[in-house]
């Protein structure tokens, strides 16, 4: 028994003091193994009295076990200490760059578009498109604008023979959907394109350049609707804390018509130079559908009214992010793209 | 339009007001006030009397002046020739600030003291070209009862402001100065003070007006003898300068007066100029003539003429003809005020280059028909006083009846579109103070609308009018109630703003570039338009003259810009749509040149090519759930200028070509100048519309999959996928995935054939698979693969 007792002592300290792997694969085979103290021990258990031979076999397996566990503990802590020493040598320069993945852009006209149509889908909006290539019928007769009327001297238009044009603006979409809807209503709609107009390019100009539509037909549509869904346009595109302002304007496809101004977020309506002191800058046109608009599509303007809208988007781009010069929406460097590779 | 306060002042009370009130009220009225400025400048500026005037002592032009300016006299140095001792002149004071920030300073010139300067006319700030030489070469001389000490620009009436007004197009009436005081009567609730026009003794007159057109509705003539030409008087010089008009004599400055308060254009004739007292309106002149500028013009037989003696009397509202014209020594003069078509003169005025201030009156429909009685009147009567009139003449017209236009609306009406509660007396108060006259039962007005309301029509007009005086910021924001719509994008707006997203999260940028190209460019790449290009009539210029049929060309300019502007790596994406006659279809194009991801320390360096563009289109097709199986690479023609012949492959889709994959050939690298561009173009009008399967899950296979690799050796000029697909053939059931990882041409491969490493892997749905069903697919894979293609296993 107090032999043992002894190779356990034996054991456990030389386990306890072994440092590898190795080391203690060997304690294991030679105090477990079959040629080992124990067994040898054990060799001496055939000569005992039976009743000290049991009491042996139990002190033998628990010396066995105690052992084993000894080895056990030892190895999951030697395992460490190699992970541990190995990692040692492992160190990188963390401030070295990282492996950049390419990082491409959104344009901040699709951006703003995105933006739009998000608002308006949100409250029941769809979207539609027009063909840019558009019949003068479309872009000028059913928008209450005939031949010879003044209003055209305003749209400077790039004419591809006496009825085809490049549309001078979103407008005719207006009448695409009137006319698909067929007199019936409710419509609530969007219509974000691309425009033209006969413009040489300059820093404020640009023959191309894009709109977004909105028109809404119901039968109790009103211009305070048209002044909510405004306001709410100003406050979502740029923040709660903009106000909107409305003008009387002309524009032969509403009457009324509007023009309509937003506190400006740059100074709050105090008056700095983006406002040029006046505290407030323009952004939209809008106004209540004329109703030959509406009859000439298709609807009772007796039965139906509603308001239309036209946002410019580059006007709103370059007001939300301080563009000042139009041409760099469309020369499309990459110095401008990549500051627009964040979400906005 | 430039609108003189002060003169808008004699028409209707705004002098209590503050300038920027009055723009503010205009502004909220719809009558934009776009600029506004004083029309003399100068802060400190009285009227002195110079007493004393003796030459510099150290200057042979500079006079040393003792200036009286009633409290105390100062000493100035002037250079003026014509200062003189006893005259009455303006004196700017030391801190004056002039135009253009010129200051006045105490101080000494060449020794002498200089307490304030002697001004001139144009020293004051108006603008040059109104003033008359003597305006600007010296002091101007005040007339000697000008009170000393006063302020010199109020004595002068220069204390004006100008507005600067951007009419809307429905409201040229307001170029009227009249219909503009009407406008602010309405909204102040004030009087308008029309000018009174002594009756006069008319004489008969053997004028006679013929019309032979119907481009001219009205035509009034009417003859004044005995006008004496001249000067016109300080008051009507200054209005004329206020208002943006030079004065010339006190004739001419009369019409254009007139036409300031009226909106209706004057042109005068010289009486004695005419052998026959006539004038006939018509077309169908085809000649040159010299106008009154003694510039020659064609006329063409469009243009409206007002005929005198066979020839060109003038060109209708545009300019008059040469041989009638008034002169310094005209006595005689026939005024004409008249209505003409103004589009018709639009397309003679630009025709001709003369958008006159006159003929925009009529282009843009500013002018009161029934009103042109009044102003020949009021021209007479301006003759008579300021010209010394001798004879007026009665007024010869063409027959005109003024028709009266009625709209109807109601207070419900109103009240339903502006979404308010207008009262009925309010509403009643707005039309009153419009001087609209109108006729209420119970709540409806039918109004009768003034004859210089041409814009009003229609009922939403009058509510307009309500909303305009209310205020439209009186109206309440509200959202609509209607029944509900469900908003949301289409499948194909949706997948195209999917793509966007796909394609900016892979590290393209996308770019947004001019739909209007050259057509020098615009067959270049064309894949998907059969048709013509759509040329445009009248092309700012042979750049942007016809819409483009490929978005290619437009990413390789945007390639050339970057890359002269120092950037050499450009991954670029557009989706727009491209255009030819009668077609208009959407198009996704990428273009990538120089380095797709670069991390120079650890030696990355990813070039653009043909299989990371491939790569691209891969992956939209894979996200649009586009099979493979439903889309075949084609190269494309050995000859094909546009791409490379080697390199580049068409997307086809039965024996439709709906994209390419490619390098552009060198020949357009050189045309574009840039070093090379790996290009893809997709018709998104056919990809995004196709129907695909829906999207459903199938169970993760539960047995293991087996992985064996091969190497074939084919010849080289074997498409390498055509072999994987003959492959996959063999069995789709159990062949659940073959990778290429090597391709190897050359040492232990023969001359002519390539080495492909293909790694198979196959799966069993049902069990796990056995060595053995894997050793026979391998052996018909084989069979299949030298049977087809000659392949043999690699060595």
């Amino acid at each position: 028994m107090d032999e043992l007792l002894q190779i356990k002592e034996e054991a456990l300290s030389k386990i306890d003091s072994c440092t590898t792997l190795k080391e203690l694969n060997d304690l294991r085979v030679f105090y477990l193994g079959k040629k080992g103290p124990m067994q040898a021990a054990m060799k001496s258990m055939k000569n005992m009295p039976k009743e000290e031979r049991a009491a042996f076999g139990q002190v033998s397996n628990k010396v066995k076990q105690e052992i084993t566990q000894a080895v056990e503990a030892k190895k999951v802590q030697l395992e460490e200490e190699a992970i541990i020493n190995k990692i040692k040598n492992e160190t990188i320069d963390i401030t070295l760059p990282s492996q950049k993945l390419p990082v491409g852009t959104i344009h901040p006209l699709t951006m703003v578009k995105e933006q739009l149509e998000d608002l308006f889908v949100g409250m029941g909006y769809t979207v539609a498109e027009g063909p840019e290539v558009e019949t003068d019928h479309f872009n000028f007769e059913l928008m209450n604008i005939p031949k010879d009327h003044p209003a055209r001297d305003m749209q400077d238009t790039f004419y591809i023979d006496e009825n085809l044009l490049m549309r001078t603006h979103t407008s005719p979409v207006q009448a695409h959907v009137l006319l698909a809807a067929k007199g019936e209503g409710p419509i609530k709609v969007i219509c974000p394109g691309k425009t033209y107009r006969r413009d040489d390019d300059d820093a404020t100009h640009s023959h191309q350049f894009s709109q977004c539509e909105g028109l809404v037909i119901g039968k109790n549509v009103t211009m305070a609707d048209l002044t909510g869904t405004l306001e709410l346009f100003a406050k979502k595109m740029f923040g709660e804390k903009r106000e909107i302002r409305l003008r009387p304007s002309y524009f032969p496809f509403t009457e009324p018509s509007v023009e309509v101004d937003i506190s400006c977020f740059n100074c709050d309506g105090k008056g700095c130079a983006m406002c040029k002191g006046t505290g407030w800058i323009e952004v939209l046109g809008a106004g209540m559908v004329n109703p030959r608009v509406l009859e000439m599509c298709g609807f009772d303007s007796e039965e139906y009214q509603g308001f239309a809208f036209g946002i410019g988007l580059e006007r709103v781009a370059m007001l939300k992010y301080g563009i000042d010069n139009i041409r760099d929406f469309y020369s499309d460097d990459l110095r401008f793209l990549n500051q627009f590779a964040r979400k906005d | 339009m430039k609108v003189s306060l002060k003169l808008l002042n004699e028409y209707v009370k705004v002098d209590d007001y503050k300038p920027q009130e009055i723009a503010d009220k205009l502004t909220y009225i719809g009558h934009e006030v776009e600029g506004m400025d004083v029309f003399a400048h100068g802060d400190k500026l009285v009227i002195g009397e110079v007493i004393e005037c003796v030459a510099h002592p150290d200057s042979d032009h500079l006079k040393v002046c003792q200036v009286n300016i009633g409290n105390q006299v100062n000493q100035i140095i002037c250079g003026a020739p014509n200062i003189a001792k006893g005259q009455k002149v303006i004196v700017a004071m030391p801190g004056c600030e002039l135009a253009q920030g010129q200051k006045i300073n105490f101080g000494k010139i060449r020794g002498q003291l200089s307490d304030g300067m002697i001004c001139s006319i144009a020293e004051l700030g108006i603008d040059q070209r109104l003033l008359r030489p003597k305006d600007k070469d010296g002091t101007h001389e005040l007339p000697l009862d000008a009170p000393v000490g006063e302020e010199a620009l109020k004595y002068l009436g220069y204390d004006d402001t100008v507005l600067d007004i951007g009419l809307t197009p429905n409201r040229a009436d307001c170029m009227s100065l009249i219909s503009l005081a009407y406008e602010v009567g309405a909204l102040l609730n004030r009087e308008v003070k029309i000018p009174e026009i002594k009756e006069m003794d008319e004489l008969e007159s053997d004028i006679k007006v013929i019309v032979e057109t119907d481009k001219c509705p009205f035509f009034g003539a009417k003859l004044v003898k005995g006008v004496n030409t001249k000067e016109s008087p300080e008051w009507l010089r200054t209005y004329l300068m206020a208002s943006g008009v030079k004065p010339i004599n006190n004739v001419v400055d009369i019409s254009n007066f007139v036409m300031i308060e009226t909106g209706q254009p004057i042109h005068m004739y010289d009486y004695d100029k005419l052998k026959k007292k006539e004038f006939v309106i018509k077309t169908g002149f085809n000649e040159k003539a010299v106008l009154l500028d003694d510039n020659e013009y064609q006329l063409l037989p469009e243009d409206i003429i007002v005929s005198t003696d066979d020839g060109i009397g003038c060109v209708a509202g545009v300019m008059g003809g040469n041989d009638t014209k008034i002169d310094d020594d005209t006595v005689n003069i026939v005024i004409e005020a008249a209505t003409f078509d103004g589009a018709s003169l639009r397309n003679t005025a630009r025709r001709l280059n003369l958008l006159t201030d006159a003929s925009q009156h009529y282009i843009k429909g500013a002018i009161d028909t029934a009103n042109t009685y009044r102003v020949l009147n009021r021209c007479a009567s301006l003759l008579k006083d300021l010209a010394d009139a001798k004879e007026i003449y009665q007024s010869v017209s063409t027959p005109y009846v003024a028709k009266e236009r009625v709209i109807t609306c109601s207070t419900a009406k109103v009240n339903h579109l502006l979404g308010t509660n207008i009262s009925t007396e309010e509403i009643a108060d707005i039309y009153t103070r419009l001087h609209f006259t109108y006729t209420l039962k119970d709540d409806i007005f039918n109004v009768t609308v003034p004859t210089y309301r041409n814009d009003m029509t229609i009922p939403a007009d009058l509510i307009e009018e309500v909303a305009r005086m209310y205020g439209y910021n009186e109206i309440p924001a509200t959202l609509p109630e209607m029944e509900t719509t469900q908003g949301a994008l289409t499948d194909v707006q949706s997948k195209s703003r999917f793509l966007k997203h796909l394609l900016s999260d892979l590290g393209l940028h996308e770019t947004i570039t001019y739909t209007l190209t050259s057509s020098a460019k615009v067959e270049d790449f064309n894949l998907f338009h059969k048709n013509e290009a759509i040329q445009l009539l009248s092309p700012l210029s042979e750049e942007r003259s016809v819409t483009r049929k490929s978005l290619i060309p437009s990413l390789l300019e945007v390639i050339n810009y970057n890359n002269s502007h120092a950037i050499k790596d450009v991954n670029i994406f557009e989706i727009s749509n491209t255009y030819s006659k009668d077609t208009e279809l959407t198009s996704l194009a990428i273009a990538c040149s120089g380095l797709y991801q670069s991390v120079p320390w650890k030696q990355i360096h990813t070039k653009a090519d043909f299989y990371l563009i491939k790569g691209f289109v891969d992956t939209i097709f894979k996200k649009l759930n586009i099979e493979e199986s439903r889309y075949t690479l084609k190269r494309v023609e050995e000859d094909n200028r546009y791409f490379h012949p080697g390199r580049s492959g068409y997307i086809m889709m039965g024996k439709n070509i709906v994209g390419v994959i490619g390098e552009i050939h060198p020949l357009m690298a050189k045309k574009y100048d840039i070093k090379d561009a790996y290009v893809a173009e997709l018709n998104l009008s056919v990809l995004l519309s196709l129907k695909t399967r829906k999207l459903q899950f199938t169970s993760i296979p539960q047995y293991p999959s087996i992985t064996r690799d091969i190497a074939l050796v084919i010849d080289k000029d074997i498409p390498t996928y055509d072999v994987v697909k003959s492959i996959q053939k063999v069995s789709k059931r159990m062949i659940s995935q073959t990778e290429i990882f090597d391709v190897y041409e050359g040492e232990h491969v023969e001359e002519g054939k390539k080495s492909v490493a293909i790694s198979l892997t196959f799966q069993d749905p049902s069990k796990t698979l056995e060595d053995a069903s894997v050793n026979k697919l391998m052996e018909d894979i084989l069979q299949v693969v030298e049977k087809q293609y000659g392949a043999h296993l690699r060595a």
